[in-house]
């Protein structure tokens, strides 16, 4: 059974020049200890989606639709004292900027022992002992437990923030570009860190990120999103090797890989749409290489591609867009033929 | 920088600008007026003008006077009054003392009030209570110090009677001391409106402050993980959102202090409440130089040492400070 199952889930902004669908009909599942990542651009919803999972949506955004199952409660509807207990003993929350999400008046140790004792009957000597410990796992010293977060680096602070996010053992840690700040090196770190700390609480990791690379060292399975639709999603071995949507297939050759292949950059030319008017076709009609006639008409569904890899599109039901792309010896030939 | 040398430092600055304020002082009195017509009477010859003002000093040569007013500065010695004829010091001191009676209460109670009013206005945005509670904050804040205090003097002192209308004890009551005062009903029953006037004044302040610096936190990324972590809405907002909003408040309360004294002049004139305030007004038309000199010095003391006091507070409140 899965742990987490988002159904069918809308999201609206309201703004003053309408409203905006940062989510559109969006669905999937992670399983107990999986661990899953939600890739796209910038702007394309996917951490709308991850705020809205412990409601932490601004107050002009709001779920318009759906549900989000967790271990059998819907976070969408249920009330706020069982989804204040839920909160961090169950579902942590990484966030994506290391320099701003920790409290700057108060110290490391206190703020985690502030997460421990909100959920946790415990005195405060036995949690800031704990916090010791959690700081101490991540690869801090332990004193750092008494610094300010303006004390430390932003990777350290990155760290102290996954230390926060293990203090109970949750089941699911959400961690929403949780390397976008640092450097290089360091992401690769804290990367690997996030990597095996939620092995060895035995939890499940719902990583959100715009780099495919981050996705492809530590996740099981992969949802790629474009303009507030998820537009495939299935194991990495699936989507990365036989990619069944044209933006997968651009997103896949957007990144350097680390060994540095003799592969070159793809950019995709074009914009995402606006998410203030929806397209009522295909989202990716206009960007699409591979687009038909029928794509300037219909919104195609995710449909089942093999096992458990689902896409929305119409083309490669019927083409093997993967071949047909690899076959291309020029591919920015094909982004730019449009 | 450690924090000892930090606060050394405030601590030699703090002095030097005293004695530079010290010393604009002295020469801004000796622009004004001449001390000597005080004691004029008609009939009096300019020997006898000359007589009083050697007997005061005032024949000395500048720096002569200079150096005597900053030695007596430095061994607290304010000299004589001019009008009252004797030591300044007792005069000024208790004056001062009646006026913080008056001062401190309704500085603290108006940030106290004025703070939780931000926090609680900042948490509703939007709704009815803010709408009321910015409007009430704006009409008090602008309204004129010595007009709210008519106003409460015409409805609660005369229409109702249940106050009475001027000074700091019944006529029938001596002072015995302020900490006789203390222990005085009539002396809290004369206090409350003018405090009550000064505390709806000074609200406005905080109140607004701490409401537009509350909204500048909330949007910061850590709310979001404090909301995450499952604390309450309560505890998001006290704890943290108005932990770190309280600086610009902090600020304004170590001025407002300050600025209270000099500024209540205005309530202490309305209310006739015997205080520094009226004292330093009246010294200056009767050219009472020590006494002014000692009332403001005492002023700039005080807005100095709240000044200090509050970077102090800045070290609690906000451990960054400490890195600069």
């Amino acid at each position: 059974m899965s742990l987490l199952e988002v159904k069918n889930l809308d999201i609206e902004y309201q703004t003053k020049k309408g409203s905006i669908k940062a989510a559109n009909d969006v669905s999937f599942s992670i399983d107990q200890n999986e661990k899953f990542g939600l890739v796209g651009e910038s702007g394309c919803g996917k951490s709308t989606i991850a705020k809205s999972l412990l409601r932490l949506l601004p107050d002009n955004g709001a779920v318009t639709n759906g549900s989000i199952m967790f271990d059998g409660t819907d976070l969408v509807s249920t009330d706020e004292k069982t989804l204040r207990d839920i909160r961090w003993d169950e579902i942590s929350f990484i966030t994506q900027s290391a320099m701003n999400a920790l409290d700057p008046v108060y110290t490391i140790g206190n703020q985690i022992v502030e997460a421990i004792q909100t959920h946790e009957n415990v005195s405060k000597k036995n949690a800031r002992n704990r916090a010791g410990d959690l700081v101490e796992l991540v690869g801090l010293e332990r004193e750092r437990i008494d610094s300010y977060p303006h004390q430390l680096s932003g990777g350290m602070r990155q760290r102290a923030m996954i230390a926060m996010a293990l203090a109970l053992n949750p089941r699911l840690i959400i961690a929403d570009e949780p390397t976008t700040a640092l450097d290089v090196i360091t992401q690769d770190h804290i990367l690997e860190e996030i990597n095996t700390l939620t092995d060895t609480i035995n939890s499940s990791l719902f990583i959100i990120t715009h780099d495919i690379s981050v996705v492809a060292e530590t996740c099981d399975k992969v949802g790629v999103m474009y303009g507030g639709e998820l537009v495939e999603v299935g194991p990495i071995e699936e989507v990365f090797v036989n990619p069944q949507h044209p933006y997968t297939l651009g997103l896949l050759n957007a990144f350097p890989t680390i060994e540095g292949g003799e592969d070159e950059l793809i950019t995709m030319p074009g914009q995402p749409p606006d998410l203030q008017d929806p397209p009522q076709n295909c989202s990716f009609y206009e960007r699409c290489p591979y687009r038909e006639e029928r794509c300037a008409h219909a919104d195609p569904e995710l449909t089942r591609r093999s096992d458990s890899q689902y896409a929305a599109c119409f083309v490669s039901e019927e083409r093997d867009i993967g071949a047909e792309y690899e076959s291309v010896v020029d591919k920015e030939e094909v982004w730019l033929k449009l | 920088m450690n924090t000892k040398k930090y606060i050394l430092k405030r601590i030699v600055s703090t002095v030097a600008t005293f004695f530079a304020i010290a010393t604009i002082i002295f020469f801004l009195f000796r622009m004004v007026g001449d001390p000597a017509s005080l004691f004029m009477s008609p009939g009096m010859g300019g020997e006898q003008l000359e007589r009083i003002r050697s007997s005061f000093g005032l024949n000395d040569p500048l720096y002569v006077q200079y150096y005597r007013y900053m030695v007596n500065i430095v061994t607290l010695d304010f000299g004589v009054s001019f009008y009252y004829q004797s030591s300044t010091g007792p005069i000024v001191i208790e004056r001062m003392i009646n006026s913080l009676f008056l001062t401190m209460p309704a500085i603290l109670l108006a940030y106290v009030f004025g703070s939780i009013g931000g926090v609680v206005m900042a948490w509703r945005r939007g709704e009815p209570l803010e709408r009321v509670g910015l409007l009430g904050a704006i009409i008090f804040r602008s309204t004129p110090r010595f007009w709210l205090g008519i106003i409460l003097l015409f409805v609660f002192a005369g229409i109702l009677g249940w106050f009475p209308s001027f000074g700091m004890l019944s006529q029938d009551i001596e002072f015995r001391g302020h900490l006789a005062l203390l222990l005085e009903p009539d002396f809290y029953h004369h206090i409350i409106l003018p405090i009550a006037s000064m505390t709806f004044y000074l609200m406005g302040l905080p109140l607004l402050l701490m409401r537009t610096s509350m909204l500048e936190v909330i949007n910061e990324d850590f709310v979001d993980v404090c909301i995450a972590k499952g604390l309450t809405q309560r505890e998001v907002m006290f704890k943290h959102v108005a932990r770190n909003a309280l600086l610009p408040v902090v600020t304004a309360f170590a001025v407002g202090i300050a600025f209270s004294f000099g500024g209540n002049v205005l309530v202490e004139t309305v209310f006739s409440y015997p205080g520094v305030g009226r004292l330093m007004v009246d010294s200056v038309f009767r050219s009472d130089y020590p006494v002014a000199q000692m009332s403001f010095l005492m002023m700039a003391a005080v807005v100095l040492t709240m000044n200090f006091l509050a970077d102090l507070t800045y070290f609690y409140l906000d451990p960054r400070v400490k890195a600069e």
